[in-house]
């Protein structure tokens, strides 16, 4: 391709799939036909019959409640799964207890130190440390317990199933859709059935854990599994290597990478579902996060929250150095190291009944609480008048009008419009798709708090694109910017949404608006990312064709780095989209209000039926979004092919 | 080669075949064997076939035999299907018709025990992009077929050590493959199939990745171990030079058929058809004939039974220096000392020029 003056045609394709769609002279029409007739009949905004779900799935639950006792179901199935669960991790609870904190020091100290290295060791035993600093010990020991059973869960179940799918493409696409959908569904969602199912408690909350953590690991064995070489693979079957053999000498260790990744974002999956979990009963420190955001309280919920990042960094240290790239010869052998590990358990115990074990020192001559109450109170105060700036602004200027524009319409002519847009920019089968979802929003009778959701959703998603989309763009042009923020992006990538949520509350205090930017904070990584790499990914060789035909920065980014870039900046717009919508609804955590305040009600309450109505549109909404989004970057895509086959 | 001597020479050998293929087809595509049964479509060239049935023949109805200790080159261009058929013998990929006897083994009609142990055994495969793991040492590598076998640790590295010095790697035991140069990486590939001491070692393009000067080093490795260990080798590859040069009989494949099998001297002297003809046209002749290759018994008793005797592995480059300053013919005679034959400076001289010995 050369950089030759723009062909005609390019001038039409710099335009998105939207535009082109609003532009479609019978879309417009249709639209403002149906507002007018809206307009003229006063049409009823209120629907003549409601579908009453929450009844039925209350009639359902309270059967369950009835019935779960000598039902074989529960009896067989799910009581001893819930009561394994529980065992383990009241278990691995207790033993951590017996050891009291020089004993965990001690062991976890000598484990990582077997299965990793000493750097390791040093590491896990300071987070403990911290753990104990920040006066959150018990509650800390209590989550670890829930993380490990969850994580340990998460993997005994992703990682079979992920060979499995490496190794059997039918299978690989049999359970494809299943994690697609499972990734786009917010975590509050999963709570639910499992709630109707098991009660409240600890078992149920680990259970959604898994449920929501597992996922990545499957989805990474598969991919570290399909991507084995085929010479290192046909080099192991002709030396007569069985199946199994197969998979342990060569199949495994080239995966191992990848899996390892996967077990890294299966651990950060679990930990952003522990504050998520304690909704529906699940102890520790996530309980303890939510009743400080819930009080207001930031101290607390700060401790506690850095207790949670302290455990992430334990877990994803420790089992990070666990697969080393190669197997480094020990003095220690396996067997050895386990023996080791072993032996320093009856240590730990003694220790743990020393009289030091009762109480961790220094807590209370540190007194971190209180420390960082006082600091964040420093911080918070003099930043209050913009604070509050801020957000009279956005509240008065923009989400109060803009939802009751979108309260005055009535929900069929909003049907309409998504029906329009889905037609044209996805199918005329998933714009009945989208027709069917709004209507159903509405007959749930959820559409007012569907739409205060949607319309936070979309001032978060305009906002962060608005932010990060320039930022990327300074990422990709200048190496300047770009060094200095990829550290701070790895990191906020790695953070779970309610990181963000406890500096925004101390900030904003509660509401829609800390909310949404809570959520801009938290979904502008991946946008920033994308564009940057989109931009910089763009081939080398068409760059220097464009450079060779003397065109400037602005022109070059304007005909080849921009429209080359677009699917995968196109991608960030989706992947924000849905980062959005899903921190959207955990700020119901914070006041938010809409299908997120919804859920937490329900979940806290125990109105079943009213939790499934809620998780059903949020679903809903999440399916239509990420459709849309997504189709927005393959429609642009083919532009692009066909365009350089053209050029 | 006529039938004739084909026919006197695989019942005089018939004892020592290491490899025989029959018949073997591989066809890809919906439906491959009913390709083979139906005697029409069997007759179909590969482009119509593909029109008429979406079926692909990579390879078609190859046969031929391998001997004890003898290094058995199939040279093909690439498509021509010759990875195919060599991936077919210890079945990597399953053949769709045909017969192969590895050994004394039926490989078709073997079960997956048998199949595995044929495998670990009786041959050892080299491949053109090594398939080291990398996650492990070059002692690990080599021993890795063992381990499979359940060979116990000192046992296997004793074999493992063993061959590493064979392939001269011995300083490199404990390194991983990616400290490895190319060269080095495929010599422990070489030693992981020599580990197993299998009977027969198949090579696919085992030298095609690697840089000229490296590669001559690799084909001299060869002819080395092959000397020393006396293995059989079925080596494919797409350069005719390495072919002639490492072949003791090279097969010419083309489209999935073996085109002709033969001697070096035979593919150059007597090409099969115009393929194998402009194939071989631009090959130095005396860069590959050898002084055997050109021993013919003496005719009208000129030569004396005094004259001047040279190795047969003499190249023809060198007996065309003799006869550059000595016209009188030359007597070959093996590595035992018996004469093969002569060579005089009229045999030698339309060799060079690729015609047929007056």
């Amino acid at each position: 391709m050369t950089a030759a003056p723009p062909a005609p045609e390019s001038a039409g394709s710099g335009r998105s799939a939207v535009t082109t769609a609003l532009r479609d002279p019978w879309l417009v029409v249709g639209v403002a036909l149906l507002a007018l007739a809206a307009l003229a009949s006063g049409a009823a905004r209120e629907l003549p019959w409601q579908l009453p779900l929450a009844r039925w799935v209350d009639d359902v639950d309270q059967w369950i409640i009835i019935n779960r006792g000598d039902h074989p179901l529960w009896q067989h199935v799910l009581e001893p799964i819930s009561d394994g669960v529980a065992l383990i991790v009241a278990e691995l609870d207790a033993w951590l207890g017996l050891l009291g904190w020089p004993g965990v020091l001690l062991v976890v100290g000598v484990l990582a130190w077997r299965v990793a290295h000493l750097r390791v060791a040093a590491v896990a035993v300071a987070a403990l440390a911290g753990l104990g600093l920040l006066g959150v010990w018990d509650e800390g020991m209590r989550t670890l317990a829930q993380m490990l059973t969850a994580v340990g869960l998460s993997l005994a179940l992703g990682v079979p199933i992920g060979i499995l799918a490496g190794r059997r493409p039918a299978v690989a696409a049999a359970i494809r859709p299943v994690l697609d959908t499972m990734q786009i569904i917010p975590a509050y969602v999963y709570l639910l059935p499992l709630l109707v199912l098991f009660r409240i408690g600890d078992p149920a909350g680990i259970l959604a854990t898994v449920i929501y953590a597992t996922p990545p690991v499957v989805r990474l064995t598969t991919l570290g599994i399909q991507r084995v070489p085929e010479p290192a693979l046909e080099a192991g079957r002709s030396l007569g290597a069985s199946g199994r053999q197969l998979l342990s000498s060569v199949e495994l260790p080239h995966a191992l990478r990848s899996i390892r990744v996967g077990i890294n974002q299966t651990i950060m999956m679990a930990l952003a579902m522990v504050v998520i979990a304690s909704l529906i009963g699940a102890t520790g420190l996530g309980l303890e996060v939510l009743r400080g955001l819930q009080t207001l309280d930031v101290g607390r919920a700060t401790g506690a929250g850095i207790g949670i990042v302290l455990i992430a960094v334990l877990l994803d240290r420790v089992t990070w150095s666990a697969f080393p790239r190669r197997t480094v010869p020990r003095r220690l052998g396996p067997a050895g190291s386990a023996l080791l590990v072993a032996a320093t358990i009856p240590v730990g115990l003694a220790l743990g009944a020393t009289p030091v074990a009762t109480e961790v020192p220094l807590v209370g001559a540190l007194d971190l609480a209180t420390r960082i109450d006082v600091a964040v109170d420093a911080i918070v105060e003099p930043l209050r008048p913009v604070t509050r700036a801020v957000s009279d602004a956005l509240t008065v200027g923009v989400l109060r009008p803009l939802l009751a524009a979108v309260l005055a319409l009535p929900w069929w002519v909003i049907a309409a419009a998504v029906a329009g847009l889905a037609w044209r920019v996805v199918s005329p089968r998933f714009a009945l798709f989208a027709v069917v979802a709004t209507g159903l929003v509405a007959l749930l009778g959820l559409w007012d708090d569907a739409m205060n959701t949607f319309v936070q959703v979309a001032i978060a998603a305009v906002l962060t694109l608005a932010l990060a989309l320039p930022l990327g763009l300074a990422a990709a042009l200048s190496d300047r910017v770009e060094r200095p923020l990829r550290p701070i992006l790895d990191t906020m990538q790695t953070l779970p949404a309610f990181c963000y949520l406890i500096p925004v509350v101390a900030l904003f205090g509660v509401g829609r608006i800390p909310g949404i930017i809570a959520t801009i904070v938290y979904a502008m990584p991946p946008a920033v990312r994308l564009t940057s790499s989109g931009i910089r990914g763009v081939a080398p060789e068409v760059v220097e064709a464009a450079r060779s035909q003397g065109v400037t920065t602005w022109q070059l980014l304007r005909t080849v780095q921009l429209p080359l870039a677009r699917p995968t900046i196109l991608l960030g717009v989706n992947q924000t989209t849905m980062m959005v919508l899903a921190s959207i609804v955990i700020a119901g955590l914070v006041g938010a209000g809409g299908l997120g305040g919804d859920s937490v009600f329900a979940l806290q309450q125990g109105e079943v039926g009213l939790g499934v109505e809620v998780g059903a549109a949020i679903v809903l909404l999440g399916i239509v979004l990420d459709r849309l989004t997504q189709s927005l970057g393959a429609a642009s895509d083919e532009r692009t092919r066909a365009q350089l086959r053209t050029g | 080669m006529s039938s004739a001597q084909i026919a006197s020479q695989v019942s005089a050998s018939a004892e020592q075949t290491a490899l025989d293929c029959r018949g073997l087809w591989k066809v890809f595509g919906p439906r491959a064997d009913r390709v083979v049964a139906d005697p029409e479509l069997r007759a179909l060239p590969k482009d119509a076939l593909r029109e008429r049935t979406g079926t692909v023949v990579a390879v078609r109805d190859v046969s031929f035999r391998v001997h004890h200790g003898e290094i058995f080159v199939v040279m093909g261009l690439s498509g021509s299907g010759k990875s195919t058929l060599v991936r077919c013998l210890p079945r990597l990929i399953e053949p769709t018709a045909g017969a192969i006897e590895l050994a004394g083994h039926d490989v078709l009609a073997a079960g997956p025990a048998e199949l595995r142990d044929v495998r670990r055994r009786v041959c050892s495969m080299v491949f053109q992009h090594f398939g080291l793991l990398p996650n492990r040492r070059v002692r690990d590598n080599v021993a890795y077929g063992l381990e499979i076998q359940g060979v116990d640790r000192r046992t296997r590295y004793a074999r493992a050590d063993e061959v590493i010095e064979l392939v001269e790697l011995t300083d490199f035991a404990t390194a991983y493959p990616d400290q490895l140069s190319g060269g080095m990486k495929q010599r422990v590939g070489l030693a992981r199939a020599l580990a197993n001491d299998p009977q027969v070692l198949l090579l696919d393009e085992p030298f095609s990745a690697l840089d000229p000067l490296i590669r001559a080093d690799m084909q001299d490795e060869v002819l080395r171990l092959q000397r020393e260990l006396g293995k059989t080798m079925v080596f494919i590859t797409h350069d005719l030079r390495e072919a002639l040069r490492l072949g003791d009989r090279v097969a010419v494949m083309r489209d999935g058929e073996l085109v002709q099998v033969g001697t070096a001297a035979e593919l150059l002297s007597s090409p099969a058809d115009d393929y194998v003809r402009d194939f071989t046209r631009d090959v130095p002749r005396a860069l590959v004939l050898t002084a055997g290759d050109l021993a013919r018994p003496a005719g009208d008793g000129g030569q004396a039974a005094g004259a001047e005797a040279i190795g047969d592995d003499v190249l023809l480059r060198e007996v065309l220096g003799h006869f550059a300053h000595d016209d009188r013919a030359l007597r070959v005679v093996d590595d035992r000392g018996a004469t093969l034959g002569w060579v005089d400076r009229a045999t030698a001289l339309s060799a060079v020029a690729g015609e047929p010995a007056p």
